[in-house]
């Protein structure tokens, strides 16, 4: 563990209000990432980390750092705030559907299937366009693995896999 | 079970994901607390997880801090205790009806029925008088309930810095460092308590001269033979205080500065310095 992640879980054992200060100082940044791409509303992206941050407040002391690390927690918390959000707005983010239900593994479609492609960082970039379209329709879209077998017409243990060898991908990249 | 068939299905990619049902998630807990390959492998994802949203980072817009920062007050606020409930009064009893029947007839009469609204005046004033007591006292009950409360919350919170304190100071990694005098300030010593691993730091300034008015003391951490500022000690008392956070620290030193404190220390103020 880092050690401004022992002390933010200290603090919010005790129920410490500075640890969310704490929190938004160091990790504000990329939970408002997050929630952004999966929202594409500066309100309602706000209003998400605030409440996700007033849940993480409420039940600060039912974290338990055995069960994993602070981020994957505070994560989680935000982003199903974010998901209720869009649920209740009535908008998930489309799958473009006609075009995913033909995807070639050819390099031409690329741009045409990523027109969503900005603020797409450029390492996620690197990845393949299928290992690519995976992690951004779990992790920033928001797609449960069902939906994402389901659109793609993939059987589920094969969503898994692949999604495990793109995030092996991607830490590959990352490290570099 | 063969783990690391186990770990290449993709479910705890899953599991950081949040993707998973309660019996996978349970499932996946126990088997991570049972094996340390599985445990090893999800560390690693998390760490990749956050990674990965570290490199999609966005500014979010200003002004968002204090709202959330306020948001959490309000919230602690509703955790106090509830509200007491308001005292009602009790009704003062009617003043006695006079219905005094005069009549001509009887003078006895009359006098009976004169003593008996006497009578009942006095009582009916008694009881009010005796209302009115109770109800003061009931309204001293429920202010030092209230007080009683609110000491009860400042002793938890007490005991929670203490217990915190206690922690911090027994944890091994925690080291306990005594700075010593300068030329201008021979006598002066002052004990850091700086935990490496969390970065917190706590100093006891019981040794250090009373600074003159206007005047502050100042703790700098020193990495790489940079002063970083750790804040100024409060004015007056020599209780265990804590500090800013300082992840790594080759020394630590204490300046006299203006009150309220400097960007940069006054070198020529240094008051106790020592080596970690």
């Amino acid at each position: 563990m880092h050690p401004i992640e022992i002390t933010i879980v200290e603090k919010l054992l005790v129920r410490d209000t500075a640890a969310i200060s704490l929190i938004y100082d160091h990790y504000g940044d990329a939970l408002y990432g997050m929630v952004f791409k999966l929202l594409k509303d500066e309100d309602l992206a706000k209003d998400a980390i605030q409440e996700g941050l007033v849940n993480v407040w409420k039940n600060s002391d039912s974290y338990d750092p055995k069960k994993g690390r602070l981020f994957t927690w505070l994560l989680n918390i935000v982003r199903n705030k974010a998901l209720d959000k869009l649920r209740s707005i009535g908008r998930k983010p489309e799958i473009q559907m006609s075009v995913l239900g033909v995807y070639p593994e050819g390099e031409d479609h690329q741009t045409e299937v990523y027109t969503d492609n900005m603020g797409l960082h450029e390492t996620v970039a690197k990845l393949d366009p299928g290992k690519r379209q995976l992690i951004e329709l779990s992790f920033f879209k928001g797609y449960t693995h069902d939906e994402i077998a389901q659109n793609l017409d993939m059987p589920l243990g094969t969503v898994k896999t692949r999604i495990r060898s793109a995030l092996k991908e991607l830490r590959t990249i990352l490290q570099r | 079970m063969n783990v690391q068939e186990y770990i290449a299905t993709g479910i705890l990619e899953a599991y950081v994901a949040g993707d998973v049902t309660d019996q996978e998630r349970r499932e996946v807990a126990c088997l991570s607390s049972i094996y340390p390959e599985i445990k090893e492998a999800l560390t690693q994802l998390e760490d990749d997880l956050e990674q990965l949203a570290r490199s999609q980072a966005m500014n979010p817009p200003a002004g968002l801090k204090e709202s959330i920062m306020a948001a959490i007050e309000a919230e602690k606020a509703k955790e106090s205790p509830a509200p007491l409930k308001n005292v009602t009064d009790e009704p003062v009893p009617k003043p006695v009806a006079e219905t005094v029947a005069e009549t001509r007839e009887s003078n006895t009469r009359w006098y009976y029925a004169a003593a008996a609204i006497l009578i009942m005046g006095v009582l009916g004033y008694w009881g009010f008088v005796q209302t009115q007591r109770v109800s003061n006292l009931e309204q001293d009950l429920i202010t030092l309930q209230s007080e009683k409360g609110e000491m009860e919350q400042s002793l938890i919170a007490a005991q929670q810095d203490v217990e915190n304190t206690l922690a911090l100071l027994a944890d091994p990694n925690t080291k306990k460092l005594q700075l010593g005098g300068t030329d201008n300030f021979p006598n002066a010593r002052l004990t850091v308590f700086w935990n490496a691993a969390s970065g917190r730091t706590l100093v006891q300034p019981k040794d250090l001269p009373k600074p003159e008015s206007g005047k502050q003391y100042q703790l700098w951490v020193l990495v790489d033979g940079q002063p970083i500022d750790m804040g100024v000690l409060p004015l007056d008392g020599d209780k265990l205080t804590e500090m800013k956070l300082a992840e790594n620290a080759d020394a630590f030193a204490i300046t006299l500065e203006k009150e309220g404190g400097s960007p940069t220390p006054t070198l020529e103020q240094m008051v106790v310095i020592g080596n970690v």
